[in-house]
């Protein structure tokens, strides 16, 4: 079971003098199970990407399969049912809350795939519960009194509602401080745990990625240019900067140092390694 | 959706008309509306036409441009020209069950599409040849002479470019919503009462988003000590050049002949 891209290409405004080739020849599996980042530079087609994998836009060239069924093929009911099994999370998901209350707007997906009565509220709950929102404490409140965290959870739960097999984030913690930053990464990092789902999340900063994802896809002008492992990434950390991203602070160090200390591994994640790398290059010596 | 929409926009360009003074070009497309509107005569229909089009190749925007901008709206044209084709009275020519045709129905009808497609037309081409900006500084000089009997020419200038910029933002705002909400499920080919509902979720964060960013426009403007028009200077001065009272006249002559033609 996956979501598969094949040969697929994605133009904005067709046949107009603005239009803008957007995504190319991107070739893409994303399994259950599996968390994928991706990261890209402003404009460089990450949300087109995401909005591919649940059927919101067809491809302009290629195919995406999402479990064998083609999006751009159904009509009606049967793309409602495709696209339930993709949830995505847009950009700064709390600016489409519109309920009065934080549990309406969490049951408006639900809602919508004819659920009612208590099934109703179990699901509201085990959405919130996955979320870490507190459902006694939260369920009445509107949700323009909550935090930016909050609202921004309540959000994304409102689709995890869904029960999608897949869960496609774009940017999910942009615009948060660094403490809600680390805690929705982690609550992201459980979807694919616990739940086992297929979690895509897009993400300009590196590090966010590095840190949650199995598999990386590096996206340039619309184009795939670097997949692998987080480590296979952060091995290529001087490519990446050359193109322009910014490696994690602790990494930089590494890639500073290997002039210096040939034998350093620079593949490593998380400061404790990385500075036990530096003591182990530093002692050798 | 939003891609394909193209009325309003402004399409840059280094064109003859691209280059004519907004105030001009104003006058020339609310002149020839005018001409449009009123013509009634074989003549008259030529004459507007072949001056219409003119204006449109020399704008050198691409065909596709236009088409792209008017295509929305040939609904309106066919069901104003089929109701000016059944329902005016005259000598029937067809009849088959409860519906007639009348030769005044069918000059009715034709003349009336050529009307609104010639003033589609003509809004297009004001909108595409000139920036927002120009539009809105040369609406502000055609008005400023009224602001003596207390239109205030400054602030309505100001709405406009703050509605001209905005509408695509809203517009845009208003396809991601909608799009997020679809993909949570809602559903707007159902019956109307679940269309009516699944609509407040995308209304409702429209609004809320479109009333955030009027606080922040308005911060942003003070913060800048924006006073109003009072006193305040232009970055491009508008000139007229000959070529400008040319078309003027031209356009002049055009609206004087049909009207003259009509009587
Ligand atoms: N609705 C649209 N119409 C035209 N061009 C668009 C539209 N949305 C995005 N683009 C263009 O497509 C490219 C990719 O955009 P996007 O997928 O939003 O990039 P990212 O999410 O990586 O910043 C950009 O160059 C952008 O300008
Ligand atoms: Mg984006």
């Amino acid at each position: 079971m996956s979501i598969r891209f094949f040969n697929v290409g994605f133009r904005y405004a067709r046949g107009l003098p603005w239009e803008k080739v957007a995504l190319k020849n991107i070739n893409l599996e994303i399994r259950r199970n599996e968390m994928l980042g991706i990261i890209g530079p402003t404009g460089s087609g990450k949300t087109t990407l995401l909005q591919l994998m649940n059927g919101i836009e067809d491809p302009s060239e290629g195919q995406v399969l999402i479990d064998e069924g083609d999006p751009a093929r159904l009509r009606g009911r049967e793309i409602t049912r495709l696209r339930q099994k993709v949830g995505l999370v847009f950009q700064f998901p709390e600016d489409q809350l519109f309920a009065n209350s934080v549990y309406d707007d969490i049951a408006f997906g639900p809602r919508n795939l004819g659920l009612t009565g208590s099934e109703l509220e179990d699901r509201v709950r085990w959405a919130m519960e996955i979320m870490d929102l507190n459902f006694s404490e939260l369920y009445q409140r509107r949700p323009q009194t909550l935090s930016g965290g909050q609202k921004r959870r309540v959000a994304i739960a409102g689709v995890l509602a869904l029960k999608p097999d897949y869960l496609v984030l774009d940017e999910p913690a942009a615009g948060l401080d660094p403490e809600g930053r680390t805690a929705l990464l982690a609550l992201v990092k459980r979807l694919r745990k616990e739940l086992g789902m297929g979690v895509v999340m897009v993400s300009h900063r590196i590090q966010d990625i590095i840190s949650t994802c199995d598999r990386v896809v590096v996206l340039v002008a619309g184009e795939i240019v670097k997949s692998g492992s987080p480590r296979e990434i952060l091995q290529a950390g001087e490519e990446l900067s050359e193109i322009g991203f910014r490696l994690p602070p602790m990494n930089k160090v590494l890639q500073e140092l290997k002039r210096f200390f040939p034998h350093l591994d620079v593949g490593l994640i998380g400061e404790a390694a990385i500075a036990s790398e530096i003591d182990r290059a530093l002692r050798n010596q | 959706m939003m891609n394909s929409f193209t009325f309003g926009q402004y399409i840059p360009g280094e064109s003859y008309v691209h280059s004519l003074d907004p105030r001009t070009k104003l006058y020339l497309v609310v002149a020839a509306m005018v001409a449009v509107l009123g013509v009634n005569t074989l003549w008259g229909v030529v004459i507007t036409a072949l001056f219409i089009a003119i204006f449109i190749l020399a704008a050198r925007v691409p065909a596709r441009v236009f088409w792209s901008g008017t295509r929305p709206l040939l609904i309106v044209v066919v069901i104003t020209a089929l109701f000016q084709i059944f329902f005016v009275p005259g000598e029937v020519i067809y009849r088959w069950w409860l519906v007639t045709v009348t030769d005044a129905g069918l000059k009715m009808g034709a003349l009336m599409t050529y009307r609104l497609l010639m003033v589609i037309l003509l809004a297009q081409l004001l909108t595409f040849t000139t920036s927002p900006l120009q539009l809105t500084d040369g609406l502000e000089r055609v008005l400023r002479p009224f602001s003596k009997v207390g239109i205030p020419a400054h602030e309505l200038a100001m709405i406009m470019t703050i509605a001209l910029r905005f509408i695509p933002v809203f517009f845009e705002e208003g396809h991601k919503i909608t799009r997020a909400q679809v993909s949570r499920g809602a559903d707007f080919r159902g019956g109307w009462l679940k269309s009516a509902q699944n609509l407040v979720s995308i209304i409702v964060p429209l609004f809320v988003r479109a009333f955030h960013r009027a606080d922040e426009l308005a911060l942003a403007m003070e913060a800048r000590c924006y006073t109003g028009g009072e006193g305040r200077t232009r970055l491009h001065v508008m000139v007229m050049s000959p070529a400008d009272y040319c078309v003027m006249a031209v356009t002049t002559g055009v609206v004087l002949f049909v009207i003259l033609s009509g009587l």
